[in-house]
């Protein structure tokens, strides 16, 4: 056990730390699910990208600067340090991009990537359905071979669409095999959103920003290329996915090390507000995001050991989902009637609230620990 | 950056694991429950000895592996996970070292597991394992260590929660033996970092015990551990102590390279164990249900004990006062 991070990584600290103090914006941006507040991120991405910072464990040749992933850790890390904006590519750069790397031929790679990590493309996940979110194998939205053009029609219907008004791009799951169910006959599309047949409609979140999207689409064609893994293999394809969104590449300790600093922080500001359990409570908070530090450091270390996270994925999720509702809850209260004036605290509380249903609900993930990690039967 | 356990570490506490199964250290628990409880300690302990369970914190120099903090949280998680009586990892990791280093007259016989040493400190009047212990080391009036043998003291067995703990109210009736510790603030530290140790390894073991009884039993014609319920307070348990057990470790280690916040990571460690302990004690005997309820089935062997060690050395809430303190200062 050696829980020192090498000198290397330290001077990548350093360096990260270095320009990101430098960069990072004085004020806050507006709000990256607003149509505006994204703009005004899409500038930032291209700040990031062209200084090397937007996709730091990528390889060179794709935007990146081949870094670690102790490395990555330590740049979330004094990315959140340093107060710096919301990552309105991270649904590309998290989850596609993983995949991409697994299953892509070196064609989509070359074409993807660059322009994933330059912001020039903006990829939404096209993953629910109104009538599957939970059970994912449900999708209904058809890919049906036009084998004259070298293609799919793509129709359906895709919803909860984070920021796909706005995005250029997105990715999803079609039933290619129209005689299959459930996980079976499922291909994993790539598609762009200004082509023909599609229509996208943005709409409000609990916040009322337009952070949601429906995606409609009415035989959208697109090529052969567009298909990433096997066709009728896009379930495998999708898994490995939802792994990583589950995982560690959604939520690093970072964010949570600050929250929980800005908790503090606004603790000794309502100092008189600060009675009952609530000293515990806040102790509690920052307990807990350094507790999801320690955990992930372990986890990262079975990763590169080469043993596969699996379903252990889901105790992360639970606990920074859960975490992040708790931190919030707390902010809240010191407000008192502050709290119901629009702001900061209160937009990340709505926004909490949401982490235990995203990424997987924390109703399957606490089923797919008694199944697949303590062995118990299925339900 | 590594956060594991080395190969050496590893293979101390799972060869410690492994010796606590083979002499079925939950049977001695039982015993230790009953009128012949300390002739069972004494044999297991003689046993323990042997093997050299007691030297392992000992420095290599005085012939033991110099197990440092991080082994001792791993060998504490499996003392807990099977409830193993006696002040076991108090020896390992306190005990024997102290006796050691101030060249005290009992340290053979401790380490050989002849002699069993009850590890007062911080306990005030009531000291657990001093039933049958040859010595006992308590604090002293000015904040040193003392230890006090068997034949200098009075030693009044108290009735316990856990009945296999061993409590008894000590009286000294004289100095005793100055102990010295090379750095007080340390062996405190350890000592409250092994207990947490052994609380993590008590819940998992928990855990483990309810997974095997809802996959048989059956109600409604299915196994209970296919109803949602159940599965999700099991869920909700192994999460609590998968976030503890690397807070030991994280702790372990700021201990063993002298870091400034030891202290409040060791209080973490403490906090988070004991809740996360107590937590999986809740869960276990109600997805149990009142087929634990009864001291005839062991699920109370582990409850009692995460109940005393919670307790003991401070608890959840005593330790979270203590990082509010490392974190704002002082109120």
């Amino acid at each position: 056990m050696d829980l020192r991070y090498s000198p290397e990584d330290e001077r990548f600290r350093v360096a990260a730390r270095e320009w990101l103090t430098n960069n990072v914006p004085d004020f806050p941006l507006p709000s990256g699910d607003t149509r505006e507040g994204f703009a005004v991120h899409l500038d930032w991405e291209r700040k990031l990208f062209e200084a090397g910072w937007a996709v730091v464990s990528w390889p060179e040749a794709y935007g990146g600067r081949d870094a670690s992933l102790w490395q990555w850790l330590i740049f979330e890390e004094e990315y959140y340090r340093a107060r710096a904006p919301q990552r309105v590519t991270q649904n590309g750069i998290f989850l596609l991009a993983p995949t991409l790397f697994e299953f892509g031929t070196p064609k989509q790679k070359s074409t993807i990537l660059p322009r994933m990590a330059a912001a020039i493309d903006v990829w939404a996940q096209g993953w629910s359905e109104p009538e599957a979110g939970s059970d994912l194998a449900s999708v209904s939205s058809r890919a049906v071979r036009d084998a004259k053009r070298g293609g799919w029609r793509l129709s359906g219907q895709k919803t909860w669409t984070t920021r796909g008004a706005f995005c250029t791009h997105m990715f999803g799951l079609f039933r290619s095999d129209q005689s299959s169910r459930r996980h079976r006959g499922l291909t994993y599309f790539m598609v762009p959103l200004d082509a023909d047949g599609v229509n996208v409609s943005g709409f409000a979140r609990l916040d009322g920003d337009e952070g949601f999207a429906d995606v409609y689409l009415d035989e959208v064609f697109v090529d052969d290329d567009a298909v990433l893994g096997g066709v009728g293999e896009g379930w495998t394809v999708a898994m490995s996915t939802t792994g990583s969104e589950r995982g560690l590449s959604l939520r690093s300790p970072g964010r949570f090390r600050a929250s929980a600093e800005d908790l503090l922080q606004l603790a000794s500001e309502e100092d008189a507000r600060m009675h009952g359990d609530r000293r515990d409570r806040l102790v509690q908070a920052w307990i807990d995001a350094y507790l999801y530090e320690q955990f992930t450091l372990e986890q990262v270390t079975r990763l590169l050991d080469g043993e596969d996270p699996g379903a252990a994925s889901s105790l992360n999720k639970l606990f920074w989902s859960q975490l992040d509702v708790r931190l919030h809850e707390l902010a809240m209260e010191l407000l008192g009637t502050e709290s119901e004036l629009d702001g900061p605290w209160p937009r990340g509380y709505m926004f909490s609230l949401a982490g235990p249903i995203y990424a997987g609900t924390n109703e399957i993930q606490r089923t797919i620990l008694a199944e697949r990690v303590l062995g118990l039967p299925r339900g | 950056m590594r956060f594991a356990l080395d190969d050496e570490q590893t293979s101390l506490a799972e060869g410690l694991g492994t010796v606590l199964r083979s002499e079925a250290a939950i049977d001695v628990t039982r015993e230790a429950w009953g009128p012949d409880g300390e002739a069972a300690v004494r044999e297991f302990w003689r046993t323990l000895g042997s093997i050299g369970a007691f030297r392992l914190g000992i420095s290599h120099d005085e012939g033991g592996l110099s197990a440092g903090p991080v082994a001792m949280v791993a060998m504490g998680e499996h003392v807990g996970s099977v409830a193993a009586p006696g002040p076991l990892m108090d020896t390992i990791a306190l005990a024997a070292p102290l006796l050691g280093s101030s060249d005290d007259p009992l340290v053979e016989r401790v380490l050989d597991g002849d002699a069993i040493v009850a590890w007062g400190v911080g306990c005030g009047e009531v000291v657990p394992n001093a039933r049958w212990a040859d010595a006992v080391i308590v604090d002293g009036p000015g904040g040193e260590i003392w230890l006090h043998d068997r034949e200098l003291v009075s030693i009044s067995p108290v009735r316990g929660v856990d009945g296999g703990r061993g409590l008894a109210r000590v009286e000294a009736h004289g100095p005793g033996r100055r102990l010295v510790a090379r750095n007080r603030d340390r062996v405190d530290a350890l000592g409250v970092l092994v207990q947490a140790a052994e609380l993590v390894g008590l819940g998992s073991a928990l855990i483990q015990m309810t997974v095997r009884h809802a996959k048989v039993r059956k109600q409604f014609g299915r196994p209970i551990g296919s109803f949602q319920a159940v599965q999700h307070q099991l869920a909700d348990a192994l999460l609590a102590v998968s976030f503890a057990r690397p807070a030991l470790y994280r702790a372990a280690w700021q201990l063993a390279t002298g870091h400034p916040d030891a202290h409040r990571d060791v209080s973490i460690a403490k906090a988070t164990a004991g809740d996360a302990a107590m937590f999986c004690s809740r869960v276990a005997l109600q997805c149990h249900g009142a087929i634990a309820y009864t001291v005839e089935h062991d699920y109370h062997l582990f409850a009692k004990r995460i109940w005393a060690l919670q307790a003991s050395r401070g608890d959840a809430h005593e330790h979270r006062e203590r990082v509010y303190r490392a974190l704002v200062g002082s109120s």
